[in-house]
């Protein structure tokens, strides 16, 4: 297939998976995944270097997006006991996952490491849209999750970024490169944004993207990975970001129009149906080990610090989407993973993502919360009065 | 007796039927008014917060223009609404907010928007009238051949 269909076909999908999304009330990003199956095990579609470039470039936006989305005031509020909840959520299932793929699946340590990290995930996204459909974003639970499954995250990004270094002398130059970007950029992007924000050609979110390419560029010669940079960048400027609402939106529009539909559907493309077939049990498998060994480092503490939700708060941290994704990407480009292990951990992050959710809002939802005023009503008064 | 009523609205032909009667009870009893409309399509398995941020502000967008339009309405018949919007699962939002407000009646369409492609369902009014803690009316539009 020539490069003129493969862009016919992918836009056709990132529009067919965009109208879906809205009909289905589902995420597009599982739609995009899922249809990226489809293009690639039915319609012949295949990786190309630009379709390869807009998907790394969208998992650094991702990434950085999800720093920037951060709540520092809320992670604030409950630091202890988020610290400690997002902290087991990452390591009992990163080592376990790693160990249980290098010794019972003899996997290779590197991929053992992708596999770790892939499955230590949280989806804060998913994570927050159960808050709000319960009324609990406002509530101790919710503020402790959504801070947790930043902690999360954070190790994530850490462990992507760290356990690959092959160090050399511009690891130190990408490292100088990354603490200026993180140091400088959240000082001087305010005054970027009132100089040459509100136009229609978007100069501070060119300059965004300049910045996160600069990044991933200095990466590369440093042999590490953006990821952490990235994440850590969008978190420095997560108050300017959560304060600019005009800003949030725009670069929220141009992501999701044009540069993340690539990192998904190429993810979904790369997943081949059969050899994920043939490792359904290996799918179980990893499905098991990502949801008992969160239970397990989980449980104990959510049962201490929030009792009266402690599965609801394990369950919710088990989910992954993400940030899985992103490691498994990774680890398929950088050659650390096979086709058939990239095929199985993503089907697991995806089914993580629903499987969970489902469960925790079934059986172990907690009672809905009237939320207070919030600014949702148009001509609202309290109920009280 | 039907001092305080809540209209559960989603802009259903079945539900402005509801806010229908709810109005012309409140001409005849003096009632007050509320109106609430549940955000219920929020994308599930997002890949971002702002992803179902955008969606939740979106979906209240344009509930809140619907509801202007609505209380512009009762407005000229005489009657003052008060407007919610809340996000969540449509049967127990309504019947938090129906608790906590301590309204006399419930009133929503028989048949309401559902979710999934725009269809029409009747589990949410079967669902509310079941745990709903004061009188549910059930408003139809129409007579319709089941």
């Amino acid at each position: 297939m020539d490069d003129q269909l493969i862009s016919l076909v992918l836009w056709a999908l990132i529009f067919v998976a965009s109208f879906f999304s809205v009909e289905l009330g589902l995420s597009v990003a599982i739609i995009e995944i899922s249809l990226g199956v489809i293009g690639g095990n039915f319609l012949g579609l295949h990786p190309t270097p630009w379709i390869s470039y807009l998907a790394g470039f969208g998992g650094i936006l991702l990434t950085f997006l999800a720093g920037a989305e951060v709540d520092t005031q809320v992670m604030k509020a409950k630091l202890k006991e988020s610290f400690l909840i997002g902290a087991v959520s990452f390591l009992f299932p990163f080592l376990g996952a790693m160990v249980y793929a290098h010794y019972l699946l003899d996997w290779s340590w590197p991929a053992s490491k992708i596999a770790g990290i892939a499955l230590s995930t949280t989806s804060l996204a998913v994570v927050y849209a159960v808050l709000v459909e319960t009324g609990l974003t406002n509530t101790e639970l919710g503020k402790i999750l959504m801070a947790a499954t930043f902690f999360t995250d954070l190790g994530t990004a850490m462990a992507l970024s760290l356990l690959f270094l092959e160090f050399n002398w511009f690891t130190l130059l990408f490292l100088g490169v990354s603490i200026v970007l993180i140091l400088v950029i959240p000082r001087i992007y305010p005054w970027i944004c009132r100089r040459y924000g509100d136009r229609v050609i978007e100069p501070e979110i060119k300059f965004l993207f300049l910045v996160l390419v600069v990044i991933m560029f200095f990466a590369k010669v440093g042999a590490s990975h953006a990821i952490l940079p990235a994440f850590v960048l969008g978190l420095a400027m997560s108050n300017s970001f959560m304060e600019n609402r005009k800003l949030q939106r725009r670069l929220r529009v141009v992501a999701f129009a044009i540069i993340t539909p690539f990192f998904f559907i190429n993810g979904g493309m790369n997943i081949s149906l059969k050899l994920l077939l043939v490792n359904s049990g290996l799918l179980v498998q990893m499905l098991l080990v990502k949801q008992v060994t969160k239970i397990a480092g989980v449980y104990p503490l959510a049962k201490k610090y929030l009792p009266e939700n402690a599965m609801y708060t394990t369950l919710l941290m088990s989910t992954g989407l993400t940030m899985g994704t992103i490691s498994s990407v990774f680890g398929l480009t950088a050659g650390l993973i096979s086709q058939a292990q990239f095929s199985v951990l993503v089907a697991t992050v995806v089914l993580s993502a629903i499987i969970p959710t489902f469960i925790a809002q079934k059986w172990f939802e907690p009672a809905y919360e009237l939320p207070e005023m919030n600014g949702l009503s148009t001509n609202s008064e309290n109920l009280e009065e | 007796m039907f001092k305080k009523l809540l209209v559960a609205y989603d802009g259903s032909e079945d539900s402005k039927k509801a806010l229908e009667i709810a109005l012309e009870l409140s001409r005849k009893f003096d009632s007050e008014v509320h109106l609430l409309t549940i955000v219920e399509q929020l994308p599930h398995y997002a890949a971002t917060i702002g992803e179902v941020k955008e969606a939740l502000a979106e979906i209240t967008k344009e509930i809140e223009k619907e509801q202007t339009l609505v209380c512009e309405g009762a407005r000229e018949q005489g009657v003052d609404i008060k407007c919610r919007i809340l996000p969540g699962h449509e049967v127990e939002a309504i019947i938090a907010f129906a608790q906590k407000g301590n309204f006399d009646a419930l009133l929503l369409g028989r048949k309401g928007r559902s979710a999934i492609l725009h269809t029409k369902s009747g589990s949410t009014a079967v669902q509310v009238s079941t745990h709903a803690p004061c009188t549910v009316i059930l408003a139809q539009a129409g007579k319709r051949k089941e």
